[in-house]
């Protein structure tokens, strides 16, 4: 079955305020969410990024530079990923519209290349 | 994977107030704020890594040490902080009046990495020594919506490293984004987009001055640095004639040239002259170009048509093609000039911009159709603007409707 992956983005200052039974119901409705699409073997893997160890490189005319990054005052920074099986894009966009982390910021949805190609 | 959900119950709310209590009996009371940051960031690091990873075994355990870490991270940078002490008691006023560190400030909070609203707060509260409140009624936005944009830009701040010019091949690009936050300064002031002032001078004059810096640096003082302070110094040199006793808007036409700025009109000219060495001819020489003919006695329009040709080309902005269509209908008649505008009024960019119905107006009234003027100023009227420029909106409206009878 073909594999989508959604980017979790956060906009910025998205969590910001959040009391701690927010922030734990928050966790809940996550939890739940992946624990439904585990039963229903959707789910490949998953995982969130780090923030403080992260750099990026980059060569500008040439020259090698190194930046700590990605920066969290960007509007939005990728968070994490989860990585599902669907039948087609349409699906996938159903499975990762009913995630709770929409409150807090969008969810790119991508299909991963088989064999490169745009199929 | 994770746990079922809800096997933790109240897990935050209670651990959050033991670490946070916990922290702040090490710290002390006065330090309330770090132990609150640490345990805000260490909720957030597990709602980001837990839903993907599961809830570790000992999550109460996991929360305090990323609170902790926390903490200790934003110690050991006051700590280095606090290795400064001598340098700071060893700072000498008399030594230190300099521009370098002002320069390199200014630098900084032009870094492309921020988006551009807050490069421009951050300049103007860090180096122009604005207000939140000025800063938000300079830039049109609410006071709240400011402090939020500096509090993300200091924080950003902080992991940018050391306070220094940056390295040669990054200056360029740098320059670049410093030029357009002072464009953009510059323009807010001279031709105020709401409020009761039509200009507001210190905009202006802090543009002008932070250009100055610039230049007054070898290593920033390039020839695109030049062009756009000999620029800002030729468009304010007219400022003080720009609004008449009344406060209202006076067009080049209607204005007291002896009015003019003598002195910057003089600078403006020897640095826009001293841009022009080199090879390189960005957007603001051209404009600079323009705004010198604009102070010329005789307005030179064919060669300002043709310099709006070059600045269409180096900036096509749909902007720049209405100041080109004006000049055109200098050069060439009102006709000419309308037909351009009314192509102009298909680009969405432009809907709701005040100048495209105001600039019909005007050439349709000097095409004698005074009618179909009345209809453009009207539509002009309709849009926001500040009420100095309304006011000349309603008063050519009053010329066309007496033309018309």
């Amino acid at each position: 079955m073909p594999r989508y992956v959604g980017f979790i983005r956060n906009a910025e200052g998205s969590h910001d305020g959040l009391s701690p039974d927010e922030a734990q119901r928050t966790l809940e409705a996550y939890l739940a969410w992946s624990d439904d699409l585990e039963k229903e073997g959707r789910l490949v893997i998953s995982s969130g990024l780090s923030y403080s160890q992260g750099r990026v490189v980059r060569l500008t005319n040439g020259v090698l530079a190194s930046a700590d990054g990605p920066h969290t005052e960007a509007t939005e920074v990728v968070g994490g990923f989860i990585v599902i099986e669907a039948d087609d894009l349409d699906q996938a966009e159903k499975v990762f519209a009913t995630h709770p982390h929409l409150r807090f910021g969008p969810i790119e949805v991508r299909k991963l290349g088989e064999n490169g190609c745009e199929a | 994977m994770g746990e079922p959900a809800g096997v933790v119950e109240h897990l935050f709310r209670h651990s959050a107030g033991q670490i946070v209590a916990t922290l702040a009996r090490t710290l002390g009371p006065a330090r309330l704020d770090l132990a609150e940051e640490a345990v805000a960031d260490a909720l957030e690091q597990a709602l980001r890594t837990w839903p993907h990873d599961g809830v570790p075994k000992n999550p109460r355990g996991w929360l305090f040490r990323a609170a902790r870490n926390r903490a200790l991270d934003v110690l050991r940078r006051e700590q280095t902080l606090r290795a400064k002490l001598p340098l700071l008691a060893a700072l000498d006023p008399e030594t230190e009046q300099r521009g370098d560190a002002e320069l390199a400030m200014i630098l900084l909070c032009c870094h492309p990495e921020l988006p551009q609203t807050s490069q421009v707060a951050l300049t103007l509260k860090t180096v122009g020594g604005l207000g939140v409140n000025e800063i938000a009624s300079a830039l049109l936005t609410r006071p709240a919506t400011v402090a939020q944009r500096l509090a993300r830009a200091k924080r950003w701040l902080r992991g940018a490293g050391p306070l220094e010019l940056p390295p040669p091949e990054q200056l360029h690009a740098r320059v670049d984004s410093v030029l357009s936050v002072l464009y953009l300064l510059f323009t807010e002031g001279y031709d105020a987009t709401s409020g009761d002032e039509a200009v507001r001078g210190e905009l202006c004059g802090e543009a002008i001055r932070l250009g100055r810096l610039l230049l007054a640096d070898p290593r920033t003082d390039l020839p695109k640095a030049r062009a756009l302070v000999g620029l800002l110094l030729l468009q304010a040199s007219r400022l003080p004639a720009r609004v008449d006793d009344a406060g209202d808007v006076l067009l080049l036409a209607e204005q007291d040239r002896s009015k003019w700025d003598r002195t910057m009109i003089a600078e403006g000219t020897r640095t826009f002259a001293a841009a022009c060495t080199g090879t390189e001819h960005t957007a603001y020489h051209v404009e600079a170009a323009i705004a010198l003919c604009h102070v010329a006695d005789d307005t030179d329009w064919p060669r300002i048509l043709s310099l709006y040709e070059r600045l269409v080309e180096l900036r096509p902005s749909p902007v720049v093609r209405l100041n080109r269509a004006i000049a055109l209908a200098m050069v060439h008649g009102p006709r000419a000039g309308i037909i351009e505008l009314e192509r102009l009024e298909r680009d969405p960019r432009l809907a709701g911009y005040r100048l495209l119905p105001a600039a019909l107006g005007e050439l349709s009234l000097r095409a004698g159709e005074p009618a179909r003027a009345a209809a453009h100023y009207r539509a002009a009227l309709a849009l926001p603007g500040s009420e100095p420029q309304r006011r000349l909106l309603r008063r050519r409206l009053a010329d066309c409707v007496a033309a018309g009878q």
